[in-house]
């Protein structure tokens, strides 16, 4: 304001002195000085005119005072405005100019007392002149009629005659001898008649007054031309000169400085406009870049301008965009309700605090939509201040951070699932920062070290973390530094972490680096996880993977794993080692009447004792369910095959007492040599398992050494090579069903045969295979319910044709035998039953049997098949009674209609009185349950007089009848 | 403030233009500096109006006589007309005298239906001037005590004896008149004040002239306009010697004469009388030469007004200036002619 005033006032103070200065030089001073001049000039003139009309006023010239009044008012008001004149006024403070002033207007007084004096006589002159030639003529006349003598008139007429060229003249003679000539008229008055001296006292009073007068009026006329205002006029033009020349410089002065302003002026708005230009220039450059900035604020921040009462007054159009309402409904509205915040009432209270003190508020606000959802920004409110310090409006500059917001929300979970999960995991994890200080620790870390959060946070790791070598137990140092240093991740191995209460925990440790984007390390993450029971357990694992769990002993991998070692060995050295397969016999019938514990109880007892007879280096091993192996190394076959006997003999000896049970057992054993010779560890077993079968075969409880020379046809017999000839065989159906008639001992009833189905394979050569041969094998390999499917369904249908043809046949009674394999099969039990829905086989046609061993085994699937496959008229036979050592008490329990007594019971009947005995117990105990018995292998005469004098039902063997094929058999006519 | 902001935001597409106003406020604050110093400089002379109350017409077309002693009014145009009207408002106004008697018209007759002296000015009145055609006068007064028609109004002499008041009761009593405030105020559109009065009434009795009457046309071409007995009258006038004296266009007005050339006035019976007389030189009275334009109505006649006869007042005339006697026969003609010098009698008599 003071500034306005001061540039205002500057300016009408230039312009002030700038008109100052202009009057000074061209308004009053141009204007009298031109005045001066005309005056004086116009005041000659006028002198000269008054001159002149004075002397045509003398000379008859003009008859009237007109002129000579208004030359002489000319002169008069010249003088005056003269002396009133401006420029002498103030130009001449010495009053340089008055003293001819004065005398200029004296003069002046004085020609105008002259001129009246003159006018007056003038007129006094020109009426005596006017009236004398009359009066003269007239008084002449009148003397010459009175004969006045002529010598008297002739002076009155020659004194009209004087006077009239006296009028014109000035001559002193002339005007000298009028005057005598009247004085000598006046002294001779009294010449005239009487009636004529009046009028020639006219005359001479008329003549008088015209010589004085005209001498008066001459002298007048003489001093008002020569009283004149031109020498007074040269010192007023000398005096104005002087004032004018002083004047004259100083207006030059004046002029140059007003010039100079005036140039000055002019160079400075000049100077203005080229600053203002450039100001402008400058300015409009700043509005651009302000318009672009704003410009570039609206692309990118959510604009609005609300007063301070919060009325919005400006939005930008990103504003618009985001609040989904239209500029007019926004504009108007109170910042309070466009916005709101997360606890509205405080933050705006916060808010407005702030920004009307003037300070600027950041915070973050939510736009409200028209949608009616809110969308988060990050406002900045920046008041905008008056002179006076106050705000009178605020900008609120936000952006939209929803994105952030669902961001930040995602993170959150993000951290929070992180967390949860470290807190649930059974990892120790640990974070540090980049200097390797603690910053994160979950709680099994925690556990594992026994440290709280507090112990270890912002500790140096490697100092809370201890970690040694499992194996050399020394302590690991700087193991965080190759992960610090930006490494990729650490794995240490076999390491052992302290508690803090001694204990050692085995761990695996991962530690890896964590990067930023710009691979800048930001400390590193360590994963601990306690391995101890794992390492534990695969110990034990190892171990069970080596051993049998039941006898602590060897199993058959690692059997075979040190076979191969020590037949490795024997290749390399030359040494040579035995190889010994062991099968218990009769093992079963302890299991099956007595449990798996005592089983298990047998095995580990007989473990001990097998044990005992062997070297601690050599290898004992339970090669699964009753077989075991023996490995001796650096043992001559002979000296192997003693130590068999010996064992064989032992275990023969050995006594196993299960409750109030005795048992006795036996084992076969076949021995193998292992040297340089023997070609692979599964040729060796299966020599060996060829050997123990040998030995088996040859009556058990005996050792059986293999011998290389029959390897060709020992090895046709070994299971190995039988699994995938009999899949062949069942391929391209080369089995065979014969049949062996099973007859009554007492009496010949020929009307209805029984026979029991047996199987034959028929080898690639065309020779028939027994199935002594290949069942052993199809059983380990779980061909067997294939087998008996094949069996069920070529019987069947074999029974259906021999049916078709001869109804009479129907009476007869076929026995398949089915496997215990077989019993637990479903699959072939919806066979039987679809097969004897498929031919309609009458009931009581088909009789099943089922080895006493099997069924003991699986005794809960065979009592349920039984009783499932009774409903549909089959009846079954209990096979091989007697071989397993089973209890009678199975019998209760298995609902059968025959008990096939074992062969090896029969066979020796005759010889052996306690198979005799057992033939008889075993008869007479199925007669009381109500069953029929069935002798086994009744090979001649003496045996079958034997049984029916036992009282024996059925018998079957050679010496009774061969089987024959069962195609033959059934359909041949009775 | 916060409005202009507003503006501004709220024009989003305003271009920079818009704020070069100040530029252009400077440009025309140069324009008008350079307007400033035009006028300062610029090709302008002062021009001073001076006050010319009249334009003086030349004479119209026609033979103007030349060599005549008398001369004619010439033709006029006031360049004041409003202000001569109101100078003769105030000359009518009663208020200018003593308890508002008297009106300067009552003395001093114009054009207007004459109207009788009022009987206390009767004395005086015998000797009021005609104030016509003042202007050709060298002086006023008989005795021509005043230069000027200012110094007239400011004549002690005459105030007492038209018994007027003093300028500040004429202002005082004009103030009160609206109509007369108005009328002033109109011309000068200042607050009224006595130097406007005097300047009106000077300005009415200088423009106050008596012009294109017969004699005038007469001089000027226009044989016709007089009768033989006139013309006869003036040819008298002039051989007598009258026009000595009475000459120029008022006839006179012009130069003081002695009173009494040939004999002493005061020793004349009809005139002798000293009241008046400028005691210039008791000898020798000098007064004024009156002028005689409109003379026929301006008796009773002398500065006394002793002669009521206007043959009586050319006869003395005669005598005592002129040392003749005009016989009666030539003074009828005279009369003639002197009332042909203008006047409302003139125009009748024709």
């Amino acid at each position: 304001m003071l500034r306005r005033f001061l540039y205002i006032f500057s300016v009408l103070s230039v312009l002030g002195l700038l008109f100052v200065l202009y009057m000074e030089t061209h308004v009053n001073y141009s204007h009298s000085y031109r005045q001066v001049v005309d005056t004086i000039r116009d005041l000659r003139r006028a002198e000269a005119e008054m001159n002149n009309d004075a002397l045509q006023v003398r000379y008859g010239f003009l008859l009237h005072y007109d002129t000579l009044k208004k030359s002489h008012d000319q002169l008069n008001s010249l003088t005056e405005a003269l002396m009133g004149n401006e420029f002498l006024l103030i130009h001449d403070p010495n009053a340089i100019s008055s003293v001819p002033l004065n005398e200029l207007r004296r003069i002046s007084e004085e020609k105008l007392t002259l001129l009246e004096k003159f006018k007056s006589h003038n007129a006094i002159v020109r009426n005596s002149l006017q009236y004398l030639p009359v009066l003269s003529e007239r008084l002449v006349n009148e003397l010459i009629n009175r004969n006045v003598n002529v010598a008297d008139v002739v002076p009155i007429a020659e004194l009209l005659g004087q006077i009239l060229n006296l009028s014109v003249t000035s001559e002193e003679s002339l005007h000298r001898d009028v005057r005598e000539r009247i004085e000598w008229l006046i002294e001779n008055r009294s010449r005239y008649p009487k009636e004529q001296q009046d009028m020639l006292g006219d005359l001479l009073l008329h003549s008088q007054l015209v010589i004085d007068k005209k001498k008066s009026t001459d002298f007048l006329l003489k001093q008002l031309i020569a009283v004149s205002v031109s020498e007074q006029l040269i010192d007023l033009s000398e005096t104005f000169d002087g004032l004018h020349q002083i004047k004259v410089d100083e207006v030059k002065r004046y002029q140059s400085s007003l010039y100079f302003l005036s140039g000055l002026l002019l160079l400075s708005v000049a100077y203005v406009i080229v600053r203002l230009r450039h100001n402008t220039r400058a300015l409009k450059r700043s509005v651009d870049d302000l318009h672009y900035q704003k410009f570039a604020m609206d692309q990118h921040a959510i604009v609005c301008i609300f007063d301070t009462d919060g009325r919005v007054f400006y939005v930008n159009d990103r504003f618009v965009a985001i609040s989904q309402y239209s500029r007019e409904e926004l504009l108007g509205q109170s910042y309070d309700t466009i916005t709101t915040g997360p606890d509205s009432d405080v933050l705006f209270h916060e808010m407005w605090t702030s920004i009307s003190q003037g300070n600027v508020w950041s915070g973050q606000l939510r736009h409200r939509q028209k949608s009616g959802d809110c969308s988060w920004v990050n406002a900045t409110i920046v008041p905008f201040m008056d002179e006076k310090g106050r705000p009178y409006q605020y900008v609120s500059i936000s952006s939209d951070i929803s994105e952030h917001k669902l961001m930040e929300e995602a993170l959150f979970t993000e951290k929070e699932r992180a967390e949860v999960t470290l807190q649930s995991i059974a990892d120790g994890v640990i974070t540090t920062g980049a200097q390797g200080l603690v910053e994160y620790v979950n709680p099994m870390a925690q556990r594992l070290l026994g440290l709280s959060v507090d112990e270890l946070q912002n500790q140096p790791l490697a100092q809370v973390l201890n970690v040694y070598d499992s194996i050399t137990g020394e302590l690991i140092p700087n193991y965080l530094d190759s992960s610090l240093a930006g490494g990729g991740s650490t794995k240490p191995r076999n390491v052992v972490l302290k508690h803090k209460d001694g204990r050692e925990y085995s761990v695996e440790m991962v530690i890896s680096p964590l990067l930023d984007r710009q691979g800048k390390n930001l400390g590193t993450v360590s994963v601990v996880h306690d391995v101890t029971a794992m390492r534990a357990l695969a110990k034990q694992m190892s171990y069970q993977a080596t051993h049998d769990a039941l006898t602590g002993l060897v199993n058959r991998r690692e059997f075979e794993r040190r076979l191969s070692l020590l037949l490795q060995g024997a290749q390399e050295h030359k040494t040579k080692h035995a190889l010994c397969y062991l099968d218990l016999d009769q093992f079963k019938v302890v299991n099956d009447t007595c449990g798996h514990v005592a089983g298990d109880e047998l095995l580990r007892q007989l473990s001990v004792i097998l044990q005992g007879y062997i070297r601690d280096r050599d290898t004992l091993a339970r090669l699964g369910g009753d077989e075991f192996g023996i490995l001796l190394g650096e043992c001559p076959l002979d000296k192997a095959k003693d130590i068999a006997d010996t064992i064989c003999k032992a275990v023969n000896e050995f006594r196993y007492v299960w409750e109030d049970k005795t048992f006795s057992v036996g084992v076969s054993i076949g021995l193998v040599e292992v040297s340089d010779q023997s070609e692979s560890v599964s040729n060796l077993t299966s020599a060996a398992d060829t050997a123990c079968y040998s030995a088996k075969d040859n009556g058990r409880n005996r050792v059986h050494v293999y011998q290389s020379d029959d390897a060709e046809l020992q090895a046709r017999h070994g299971e190995m090579q039988w699994v995938p000839r009999i899949e062949q065989a069942l391929e391209q159906g080369r089995f065979v069903l014969y049949c062996q008639p099973i007859l009554s001992l007492k009496h010949n009833d020929e009307s209805s045969r029984h026979y029991e189905v047996l199987i034959r394979m028929r080898a690639e050569d065309g020779t028939l295979i027994p199935p002594g041969a290949f069942i052993s094998s199809a059983e380990r390999y779980d061909i067997m319910p294939a087998i008996d499917r094949w069996v069920v369904a070529e019987a069947l249908s074999l029974y259906n044709q021999a049916l078709q043809r001869n109804p009479a046949f129907a009476g007869d009674r076929c026995s398949i035998n089915l496997s215990g394999a077989s019993l637990c099969d479903e699959k072939t039990l919806a066979f039987i039953h679809q097969q004897l829905d498929k031919y309609a086989i009458p009931d009581g046609s088909i009789c099943f049997e089922i080895t006493e061993t099997a069924a003991v085994a699986n005794l809960g699937q065979a009592i349920r098949l039984i009783n499932d496959l009774k409903k549909r008229g089959c009846f079954f036979s209990l096979d091989d009674f007697g071989s397993g050592m089973s209890s009678f008490a199975y019998l209760k329990n298995l609902p059968v209609d025959y008990l096939k007594i074992d062969g090896s019971f029969v066979q020796d009947i005759v010889t052996d009185p306690i198979d005799f005995a057992m033939v008889r117990a075993i008869n007479e105990i199925g007669h009381v349950m109500g069953l029929e018995t069935i002798a086994e292998y009744v090979s001649g005469d003496d045996i079958c007089e034997k049984l029916r004098e036992l009282g024996v039902d059925y018998g079957q063997g050679y010496g009774l009848a061969f089987p024959v094929p069962m195609a033959e058999y059934v359909l041949q006519d009775p | 403030m916060s409005e202009l902001h507003q503006e501004d935001l709220a024009c989003n597409n305003s271009s920079p233009k818009e704020y070069l106003g100040g530029q252009r406020a400077l440009l025309g604050a140069v324009f008008l500096l350079a307007l400033f110093l035009f006028v300062l400089w610029g090709p302008w002379g002062g021009s001073h109006d001076v006050d010319r109350p009249l334009i003086l017409i030349p004479s119209p077309e026609g033979t103007l006589l030349v060599g005549e002693p008398i001369q004619p009014i010439p033709s006029h145009v006031s360049h004041t007309p409003l202000k001569d009207a109101l100078g003769q408002r105030l000359f009518q106004d009663r208020r200018l005298s003593r308890q508002g008697r008297y009106a300067c018209v009552d003395c001093h007759p114009l054009d207007l239906p004459q109207t009788q002296s009022p009987a206390e000015l009767a004395d005086a009145a015998l000797s009021a001037s005609s104030l016509f055609n003042l202007r050709f006068n060298i002086a006023y007064f008989h005795d021509g005590r005043a230069k000027t028609l200012l110094g007239v109004l400011n004549d002690v002499e005459h105030v007492e004896l038209a018994q007027l008041r003093d300028w500040d009761q004429i202002l005082g009593s004009l103030q009160q008149s609206p109509a007369y405030r108005q009328s002033f105020e109109a011309i000068y559109s200042r607050q009224l004040s006595v130097d406007q009065i005097q300047e009106v009434f000077v300005l009415f009795l200088a423009s106050n002239m008596d012009s294109n009457n017969r004699f005038d046309r007469y001089l000027l071409g226009d044989m016709a306009a007089l009768n033989k007995q006139e013309i006869r009258g003036y040819r008298l006038f002039k051989e007598y010697g009258c026009a000595s004296c009475h000459q120029g266009a008022n006839v006179g007005g012009n130069l003081f004469q002695v009173f009494g050339v040939m004999s002493d006035y005061v020793s004349s019976s009809s005139v002798g009388d000293e009241r008046g007389a400028i005691a210039q030189n008791i000898a020798h009275p000098v007064f004024r030469v009156p002028g005689l334009r409109r003379v026929a109505e301006t008796g009773p006649y002398f500065h006394n007004g002793a002669v009521k006869s206007l043959g009586d007042a050319v006869q003395l005339m005669a005598t005592l200036q002129l040392g003749r006697n005009i016989p009666d026969r030539d003074v009828v003609d005279i009369v003639k002619f002197l009332r042909c010098l203008g006047g409302s009698t003139d125009e009748e008599a024709r």
